[in-house]
């Protein structure tokens, strides 16, 4: 009777798994730090989470005086006015109303993008209040008032910047509330020669 | 609108509120759930995040891809309190992450050899959560000696 003939050595492995020739697996871990995703998801502008989160007691200046029933002559006015150093005008370059909302957001607004990757070189601006400079962060620090025990009071908060931020040319802890008053000098750099804008705080 | 919240829906037209008489008695023994259709970039960590709002989760499995490690979409998870299972599938189904809607169920989960490693993993890291009469005392005995 016809028997088969035997397979040679290296062709025995014809049609079989290559799973079973696997060294050794990989072990699979958990992975328990946050992706990210989620702190995206909840608070964000144009895809870029923000770094800031208003407090419980925020409160726009407008909302104040309408719940204290106060009439408009009798208001206070926020008011954020910029100046560039070495102007010829020596007027303010920029005035930004503070009254309507209880938050700005202080960043870099250049007007085009720092990543030379970018082929139109478009920015993003998530700055409520833009400040052209390299120097500050897209999200560099953030007005904000708030409503302290039936006071309105004005804060300001760096968030963490590269180049920090000076309050009265004193250099400001980051991430904490300190307080602004009327005749406050903010600039966006811990290096004098950096600065070429100041923004100083009024309520008149 | 999805299948769970049709069934739903029947229920409360029937006029069935006790928990003896839903659907979700069927499945009164066993405390894990199926979260399906999750953004691949979701760790462990986000899952545990997003599901601790309706209980203690005591065992989480992310399916991952044994070549690559990489997440393939779907997980389990375990709930202390078997009750915490009919809150999350009624109220979690269809909840976006990363632009995805969650496909939540409840399920049986049959472990796997393979996985062993992970399971301690995640063992050591939810017992942290829980604290039993073995746990407390040590905690105390931690307090002792350490000076003040």
């Amino acid at each position: 009777m016809f028997h088969r003939r035997k397979r040679p050595y290296n062709t025995r492995n014809y049609g079989h798994d290559d799973k079973k020739f696997k060294s050794q697996y990989i072990d699979i871990m958990p992975d328990f730090s946050p992706s990210g995703l989620l702190e995206l998801e909840s608070n964000n502008k144009e895809g870029i989470a923000l770094k800031h989160v208003e407090p419980q007691d925020a409160i726009s200046p407008d909302n104040y005086m309408d719940m204290l029933g106060l009439e408009a002559r009798d208001r206070t006015m926020y008011e954020l006015v910029i100046y560039r150093k070495n102007d010829k005008d020596k007027g303010p370059w920029k005035r930004y109303d503070l009254n309507g909302r209880s938050c700005y957001l202080v960043g870099r607004e250049l007007g085009h993008s720092l990543d030379t990757d970018l082929d139109d070189r478009t920015e993003i601006v998530v700055a409520d209040i833009g400040i052209p400079e390299e120097t500050s962060s897209k999200q560099h620090c953030v007005i904000q008032f708030r409503n302290v025990r039936g006071i309105l009071k004005c804060y300001v908060m760096d968030l963490d910047s590269s180049n920090g931020t000076c309050l009265n040319n004193v250099v400001i802890p980051g991430a904490r509330y300190i307080e602004l008053r009327s005749g406050d000098v903010l600039t966006l750099s811990e290096f004098e020669e950096d600065n070429d804008y100041e923004l100083i705080f009024m309520n008149v | 609108m999805n299948k769970i919240q049709q069934i739903n829906d029947k229920e409360l037209q029937s006029g069935i509120l006790s928990p003896h008489q839903s659907w979700h008695n069927e499945y009164k023994d066993n405390a894990y759930i199926y979260i399906g259709n999750l953004n691949r970039e979701l760790t462990e960590g986000d899952i545990l995040t997003v599901f601790s709002e309706y209980g203690v989760p005591v065992d989480v499995i992310l399916s991952r891809d044994e070549n690559t490690g990489e997440s393939q979409g779907f997980a389990y998870l375990k709930y202390e309190d078997q009750r915490s299972t009919i809150l999350a599938v009624d109220n979690l189904n269809g909840f976006k992450i990363g632009g995805r809607a969650l496909k939540i169920d409840h399920t049986f989960y049959r472990p796997k050899r393979s996985l062993q490693k992970y399971y301690e993993a995640v063992k050591e890291e939810l017992d942290r959560d829980i604290v039993s009469k073995n746990n407390a005392e040590k905690l105390i005995l931690a307090k002792k000696d350490q000076p003040n």
